[in-house]
């Protein structure tokens, strides 16, 4: 299994995941000059933006550790656009991460409000 | 989604009502603080974050704005941490407030414990003059602030507990105090009894008590100069309650606070010879008071005073003689009070044996002059008393009869205190040394006869008109230890004796 095909089963587990919760998903793997944003949701007024993290094996670190300083303002900024083009002046905002462990049991962590401004 | 509740500010000793403004809108969760903040204030998101998530309420995801007005004072201390964490949660709905009669202080940590704040009973204090009804503060510093009894003092906890009292679901009682059982005496372990002989030395440091004089300690090594100045709190008045509560704001907030309550002992500083002229005024980027601050009402003992800096000295002449000292800076000008009795110990040359009949002095003239001519004129100009001290004699060391007991000495210097607390209770000062010129003819009138001895006195010392003033104010404190309404002639001479030493030593 390459990186790209476990990045994209980690990502529609974890959609999978956010359905069962009553997200409305707006966008997957939208993209800007900017950047990426796995998936973009809306939870009841608040408007989500999820970074979706898999990791076969944990003796790497964990998932979150890779959305670091950097991967954050890129989200950040790469978000702001979005609501930009579209318009979406007056939402609450959320920032999440989901890791996905798809070691021998499979196991989805949501972190919400993982970050922000 | 907007809220206002009250804290306070301290710009020196005053208080200043700030209001946070709280406003919370959507858009991108961002936290802001505006109104010159300083950094303790701008670092105090992060504690309010974390108080509010571990007292069990969320963390709006708004874009939060907090204003401190008005805008133009700055803004200093952690005290602001409550105020903010309320301004919150009210605006997020979590709690209905919409008083305006409370003011709230208090530091939060992260667990939203309330921990103790510096300052508070200024604040507190100013806050009484702005009418405010309620204050609530930290559990820790409910003492210091309950020695007013006209405001309603709310001592908490944590947030969680301010939250449950301005929702009613606790109430509790405005604290009072512990009352006066807490006015136990202190035990000292130093007693003048523990000094033999130097009786003249006894007698001047008794003077300088119960007047409140300046005095000027000069003697070779090994004489008990040091060793009866360490005794000096022993003898001195207790505190009254004015002078109490003055003595407690300063040290609030210089946060020296230790006990819980107000200070009752009269503070003794004595700085080591290496302080500089700052930390002996008081200064800083936001100013803090300083040696001469924190011995307001007490003593300042300078110990080897030739040796400590000649520019520190002589920034003592200014708040010596105003009782105050107004440091300026960018953010502000501040007064400070700095009525102290400043007690002075130095050797009379760089050997230390220049007069004393049993050693050799080694020096020339030229370094005992160099040496003595550290200490200005005007620095000498304003101790009241001169005193030299001489080596204990080999009879008094060895006599096994004890000299007079602190507690003893004490009895009078504290009656003489309370005739002249009787004296000036209408002039606002306390003490002889504080007599301001203008009254020095109602309270300092001589006989005709004690008004010969002056004349005599000045041809032959050359006298200034400020060692005049000096001579009359001694005179009178010695006329109040006798318990005698005026002064007479033996006043005025002990008064005199203790200004000749100057000829001899700076003549």
């Amino acid at each position: 299994m390459d990186k790209l095909t476990k990045g994209k089963k980690g990502e529609g587990l974890a959609l999978d995941y956010l359905r069962k919760r009553d997200y409305i998903i707006l966008e997957t793997n939208y993209r800007n000059k900017i950047g990426e944003i796995d998936i973009i949701a809306i939870e009841g007024e608040v408007l989500v933006f999820i970074e979706v993290k898999s990791r076969t094996s944990t003796s790497f670190g964990r998932a979150y550790e890779a959305v670091n300083f950097h991967k954050q303002r890129k989200i950040i900024n790469t978000s702001l656009i979005y609501l930009r083009d579209k318009g979406l002046n007056d939402f609450q905002l959320r920032y999440d991460i989901i890791e996905v462990y798809m070691t021998n049991r499979l196991k989805i962590n949501h972190i919400k409000d993982a970050f922000c401004l | 989604m907007y809220s206002k509740i009250s804290t306070c500010v301290l710009q020196g000793l005053s208080g200043h009502i700030v209001e946070v403004e709280t406003d919370l809108s959507r858009g991108m969760p961002v936290f802001n603080i505006v109104g010159l903040a300083d950094t303790a204030i701008k670092e105090s998101k992060e504690r309010v974050r974390s108080a509010i998530k571990n007292s069990g309420y969320g963390f709006p995801l708004n874009r939060i704005t907090i204003n401190l007005a008005p805008a133009h004072l700055r803004k200093e201390g952690s005290q602001m941490d409550l105020a903010i964490a309320l301004g919150i949660l009210i605006s997020s709905g979590m709690v209905d407030y919409d008083q305006e009669d409370t003011v709230f202080l208090g530091e939060l940590s992260l667990d939203g414990k309330l921990n103790p704040i510096e300052g508070a009973l200024p604040m507190v204090l100013s806050l009484r003059d702005f009418k405010i009804k309620r204050c609530i503060v930290p559990y820790d510093n409910r003492e210091e602030c309950s020695v007013i009894d006209d405001m309603e003092i709310i001592p908490l906890r944590t947030l969680r507990e301010v939250v449950d009292y301005l929702k009613g679901k606790i109430i509790i009682e405005p604290y009072k105090g512990m009352g006066e059982d807490s006015k136990e005496k202190k035990e000292y372990e130093l007693d003048f009894s523990d000094i033999r002989g130097q009786d003249s030395l006894k007698r001047a440091l008794e003077v300088a008590a119960a007047g409140g004089h300046n005095a000027l300690i000069l003697g070779p090594p090994g004489s008990g100069k040091t060793m009866a100045i360490r005794r000096l709190p022993t003898i001195l008045p207790d505190l009254s309650l004015e002078e109490s509560i003055e003595v407690t704001k300063i040290y609030s907030i210089a946060g020296l606070l230790k006990s819980k309550g107000l200070i009752k002992e009269r503070p003794f500083r004595s700085p080591h010879h290496t302080i500089s002229a700052v930390s002996l005024i008081g200064g800083g980027r936001n100013p803090k008071p300083g040696e001469v601050s924190l011995a307001h009402n007490g003593v300042l003992f300078l110990d080897e005073l030739a040796e400590f800096d000649r520019r520190a000295l002589d920034s003592l002449r200014q708040p010596m003689e105003d009782g105050q000292v107004n440091i300026s800076r960018i953010y502000g000008t501040y007064t400070f009070p700095s009525k102290f009795m400043l007690v002075a110990a130095l050797n009379p040359c760089p050997c230390g044996y220049y007069g004393d009949p049993y050693h050799d002095c080694s020096c020339s003239p030229r370094d005992i002059d160099r040496y003595l001519n550290k200490i200005s004129q005007p620095l000498l100009d304003r101790m009241d008393i001169h005193m030299e001290v001489l080596p204990v004699k080999y009879q008094d060391l060895s006599r096994v009869r004890k000299g007079e007991s602190s507690l003893e000495i004490k009895k009078r210097v504290s009656m003489a205190r309370q005739i002249q607390l009787n004296r000036f209770k209408d002039e606002g000062i306390y003490t002889n040394a504080q007599i301001p010129n203008k009254l020095i003819p109602k309270y300092c009138s001589l006989s005709s006869s004690s008004e010969r001895i002056m004349d005599q006195a000045f041809k032959k010392y050359k006298f200034s008109a400020r060692t005049y003033h000096k001579i009359l104010k001694v005179a009178r404190t010695i006329a109040d230890l006798e318990g005698k309404e005026s002064i007479m002639d033996h006043h005025i001479l002990e008064a005199i004796g203790y200004r000749s030493l100057r000829v001899k030593y700076w003549g």
